[in-house]
């Protein structure tokens, strides 16, 4: 499904070139539940951005559902983002304006469902994730771990392929932070891939995998279950 | 979609509440100001488009003349194949009496009956054919019919206008300010023109009516449809050359038709045939004015827009992650923009309505709301709407839509790159309103140089008042009467005088036509108004059976008859003339025009047309109240007219005054809204720069360090829009100066006086925000990074 083939990422500055990422061959099969883990700095969020198509890579190649990502149009990555990738920020990236309700639908709506199915599917997420009495509330009128639920229900209503997880649970306290990890397991279980991040060594057992990255190399790949 | 994007703009209205109301406010009044001026740029563009045969009606000019004897109506009708129907038109005023009721006529028009089926004035009762089918009919308008009759039917009753009985024939809807005619109260037949100036004998009414004496009628003909009447004119000059003495001795080269809707703007405005002058000039100058003030009002828009982008960089990163297109993002934030203009002009609909009176008081209009509300109005009011939504909308969104998910992602604060485009609409804001400081204080000073200057005689302390049958029958009880009240200096009896209608005398004199002004005056007028006069003047210089007169020239006057000193005598229709005295030029006419050649009849004036009365400073007031007094015990039943010279002669310069007061009040609000632009600039300069200002605090600058960094960028761009705008203001104004013939002096401090309030106010504004950010403390400020 994901396919990198020696990608850098680098930045150029007045006097230096700096490398944020250094040769790096990755690849992720459908079903996936992989963590990446590594000290500050070291990369991991600039991977996660290359590989959900929100940055691109200085170098190398990465095919996405055996397409050439790094040769994609920006149309073309849009229809990604609507059809195949599912995100979740740390700071969560709701949007204030809107209600729960609203946050959930928006997807839905770039991606062209009719009215009548997105109320069914918003209301099914609302279900799911128990939220059906706080629907009409606005973002900073809920806890962080319902925002990242909100957050979490935002990724997942267009039955994205992807879910990208960038340190889902840095804001959160440990036990709001087990359930999202134990809400990722299940839906990895029902067929999602999932790729997080994550410094915290509990979390990152969640996953099938776990990548290490520092200063920018991949230091080791296991494989945990 | 559309739905949800909506509610999402009022969450986002709502949210930043001072900005919104920047926006719609700033936008609206502007709106409402853009409204108003093109209903009325509109309105005196289709002047006299209302009548049905405005294609084939048209006015009788000559190059210099405007107005004709009235037999030559008749002489067009009989030798222009062309021309269908004629009207004469003549405006003067009287004292109607009904029943005990005696009040001042206003306009009265003289018209012929063919008046009502040429013009398409629409009628409330009588027929247009058979309006003034008598002599003696009158047509009132429906306010004045209401003024005399009350709720009574006016139809058939008769009425006393200036002696002579009038039957009412029908009544005419008011004019509008649709038409170049001012507005009459009644109309009656050209023909009882001489019987209602007080000729009774039927002979030389007969004669008048015959006479090519008196050009002073105002002509219309019809043509016959499709056909060219225009084509006729060459021909006619050479036919009237024959007989008429105003296309002789080179005093006319041409006559023509002129179309009925050129009139107008082309040449209008004597009031003694009732017409009013357009001025495209003024025209353009508010169209000018309308279109910078929109495009000021949409600058702002576009530039709050961006600096509000800032807060909304965030949701549109997020958009762009869960799927939207930059389209998409664009078609938003257009959107938003056009449902904000939209909000804007119906909040601006309203103002119009609130505006309109002082609007009408300023343009001295008389539009009612049903008059503005048309549907040109409506079609106006959603043009603009989505105009100013597509145009104001764009940039910001572009900006908008252009910035990165990944950076909102990586959490990189979003601000503002140094927008070049931000920084070139301000200037241009700027530019606009020191251009019009500049003006507005340049049309003052030209008001005041014009209300000082020395015309060479006394204008102030004087008034006049308007004589009747009964003051002239006892005209030497008025006058002792008015010499006993306390404080009067003067009283002088005259038919003309500075300020007022001033009577034309044309004549040739060795072969060369002349057209003087002429003063038909008593020995005390000159007093009356501190006309300094050498001799003792004699009425008795110059004498025939019936009239004794002195005769008096002034300085312009002998030039153009290239006299030789001494000044002793003239020679005009064949009379050797005594010339009594030469006076020196006085300015008895705006100062629009130099002096003209002007001659006094000296007389004793058992008849005038009004009374000069000249009292001393101290009492006028008083003064005035006791000449009331007595003009009502010896005409108790007669209107009275009373005015002060000064105040007449400034009247010629209240169109300025009324141009100065609207670029005044444009000038108002280009600055505000300008400074509502930079208020919103400064605050996001200052954010942008929170940083900075925090490390520079930490290392020790001091508070005013602080402020002069943060206005420094400001001044610069106050001071670029001084520059530009000088040349523009210095145009302008020396275009503007050219109507004058006395023109007050440019000085370079008109200019510096201008730059320093633009900038004085851009300063206080963006200091307010400056101040703000130069104390706040510097931890909290390096605690967002
Ligand atoms: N625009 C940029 N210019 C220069 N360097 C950059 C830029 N963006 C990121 N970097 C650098 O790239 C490196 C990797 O950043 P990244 O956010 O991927 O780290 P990370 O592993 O996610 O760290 P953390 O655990 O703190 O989130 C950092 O050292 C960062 O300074
Ligand atoms: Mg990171």
């Amino acid at each position: 499904m994901i396919q990198l083939n020696n990608i850098y990422k680098y930045y150029d500055n007045k006097f230096q070139r700096t490398f944020v990422l250094k040769d790096i061959d990755l690849t992720i099969n459908e079903g996936e539940f992989v963590t990446v883990m590594g000290p500050s700095g070291a990369g991991k969020s600039t991977l996660l951005n290359i590989i959900g198509m929100l940055d691109e890579p200085s170098e190398g190649k990465y095919f996405f559902l055996d397409q050439p990502a790094h040769e994609l149009k920006e149309k073309k990555k849009v229809e990604f983002h609507r059809n195949y990738v599912g995100f979740i920020f740390q700071a969560f990236h709701l949007i204030d304006e809107m209600t729960v309700y609203e946050n959930i639908e928006t997807p839905l709506i770039y991606k062209g469902v009719k009215h009548k199915d997105r109320q069914a599917m918003v209301a099914d997420m609302l279900d799911r994730f128990n939220m059906v009495a706080k629907k009409d509330l606005f973002p900073n009128q809920l806890s962080g771990g319902q925002q990242q639920l909100v957050g979490i229900a935002r990724a997942i209503v267009g039955k994205p392929k992807l879910l990208l997880a960038d340190e889902p649970t840095g804001n959160l306290h440990t036990d709001q932070g087990r359930e999202i990890m134990k809400l990722l397991q299940k839906l990895n279980e029902e067929g999602i891939t999932i790729l997080q991040v994550t410094h915290n060594e509990e979390f990152a057992k969640c996953g099938k995998r776990i990548v290490r990255l520092v200063d920018g190399m991949i230091s080791t790949d296991e494989q945990i279950r | 979609m559309f739905l949800s994007q909506l509610k999402l703009m009022f969450r986002n209205l709502w949210r930043n509440k001072l900005h919104s109301l920047i926006n719609i406010f700033g936008l609206a009044i502007a709106v409402s100001l853009v409204l108003l001026l093109s209903f009325y740029v509109s309105n005196e563009s289709s002047v006299d488009a209302f009548h049905k045969n405005k294609e084939r009606i048209f006015r009788v000019h000559g190059d210099i003349i405007e107005t004709f004897a009235p037999p030559f109506g008749q002489y067009i009708l009989e030798n222009v194949t062309e021309a269908e129907s004629y009207t004469r038109v003549y405006s003067l005023s009287g004292t109607v009496t009904y029943n005990d009721k005696k009040i001042n006529s206003g306009n009265c028009f003289l018209v012929d009956s063919a008046f009502f089926t040429m013009f398409s004035y629409p009628l409330v009762a009588g027929q247009a054919n058979s309006l003034l089918a008598a002599n003696e009919n009158v047509v009132l308008s429906e306010s004045f019919a209401h003024t005399i009759f009350g709720e009574n039917d006016p139809i058939g009753e008769s009425i006393e206008f200036s002696g002579n009985n009038f039957t009412v024939s029908g009544i005419f809807e008011d004019f509008k300010d649709n038409t170049h005619f001012v507005k009459p109260n009644m109309i009656v037949n050209f023909s009882m023109l001489p019987r209602v100036w007080g000729n009774k004998d039927e002979n030389s009414v007969k004669s008048f009516l015959q006479s090519y004496g008196n050009s002073s009628f105002g002509l219309y003909v019809m043509a016959h449809e499709n056909s060219n009447i225009k084509t006729r004119e060459v021909e006619l000059l050479e036919k009237a050359k024959e007989f008429y003495w105003v296309f002789q001795n080179g005093r006319n080269h041409k006559i023509s038709f002129m179309p009925l809707e050129d009139v107008y703007f082309e040449r209008s405005g004597l009031s003694y045939i009732g017409t009013r002058q357009g001025n495209k000039k003024f025209l353009n100058i508010l169209a000018i004015i309308a279109l910078s003030i929109v495009i000021i009002a949409a600058i702002n828009y576009i530039n709050l827009s961006i600096t509000q982008s800032v807060k909304r960089a965030r949701e549109v990163g997020i958009k762009k992650i869960i799927g939207s297109y930059r389209w998409g993002i664009i078609s938003q934030f257009l959107i938003e923009s056009t449902a904000i203009s939209f909000i804007s002009t119906s909040i601006a609909v309203l103002l119009t309505l609130i505006i309109l009176p002082k609007f009408n008081q300023l343009v001295s209009t008389s539009f009612s709301f049903t008059d503005v509300f048309n549907a040109g109005f409506l079609l106006r009011s959603i043009i603009i709407v989505f105009a100013i939504g597509f145009v104001a909308g764009l940039i910001p969104s572009l900006i908008l839509s252009s910035y990165k998910s990944i950076e909102i992602v990586k959490g990189v604060p979003a601000r503002l790159k140094n927008n070049f485009s931000q920084k070139a609409m301000v200037v241009f804001q700027y530019t606009v309103s020191i251009t019009l400081i500049v003006v507005v204080i340049l049309i003052i000073k030209q008001n005041n140089y014009m209300k000082n200057y020395n015309l060479g005689f006394d204008k102030d302390n004087t008034f006049y008042m308007g004589m009747n049958n009964e003051t002239n029958k006892q005209i030497n009880a008025f006058y002792n009467e008015l010499k006993k009240i306390p404080g009067v200096k003067a009283v002088s009896f005259c038919n003309d005088f500075p300020g007022g209608s001033i009577n034309n005398m044309s004549f040739v004199y060795n072969d060369k036509a002349q057209s003087f002004d002429q003063f038909r005056v008593d020995t005390a007028f000159f007093s009356a108004l501190g006309i300094p006069i050498q001799n003792r003047i004699s009425v008795t210089d110059n004498g025939s059976d019936n009239q004794n007169f002195a005769f008096i020239l002034n300085q312009t006057a002998i030039k153009e008859l290239e006299l030789e000193p001494p000044y002793r005598e003239i020679e005009i229709y064949n009379d050797k003339i005594k010339i009594s005295e030469v006076v020196d030029d006085m300015n008895f006419r705006s100062l629009y025009q130099e002096p003209r050649p002007t001659l006094f009849m000296v007389s004793e004036m058992k008849w005038a047309s009004y009374a000069l009365i000249r009292g001393s400073g101290a009492n006028l007031s008083s003064i005035v109240a006791q000449a009331k007094r007595v003009f009502k015990e010896i005409a108790p039943a007669d209107p009275l007219t009373l005015n002060f010279i000064d105040d007449a002669l400034n009247s010629a310069y209240i169109k300025e005054e009324r141009t100065a007061k609207i670029v005044g009040y444009f000038a108002i609000f280009a600055i505000l809204i300008s400074s509502l632009g930079i208020f919103a600039l400064a605050s996001n300069t200052t954010l942008n720069r929170r940083k900075e200002v925090g490390v520079r605090k930490v290392n020790g600058a001091n508070f005013t360090e602080i402020l002069a960094l943060l206005n420094k960028d400001f001044v610069k761009w106050v001071t670029i829009s001084f520059v530009i705008a000088t040349p523009i203001a210095y145009y302008a104004i020396n275009k503007w100066l050219e109507n004058f013939a006395y023109k007050t002096t440019l000085n370079w401090w008109i200019f510096a006086l201008a730059g320093v309030l633009a900038l004085g106010i851009a300063l206080l504004t963006v200091s307010w925000q400056s101040w703000k950010a130069a104390m706040r403390n510097p931890v909290e400020a390096l605690r967002y990074e």
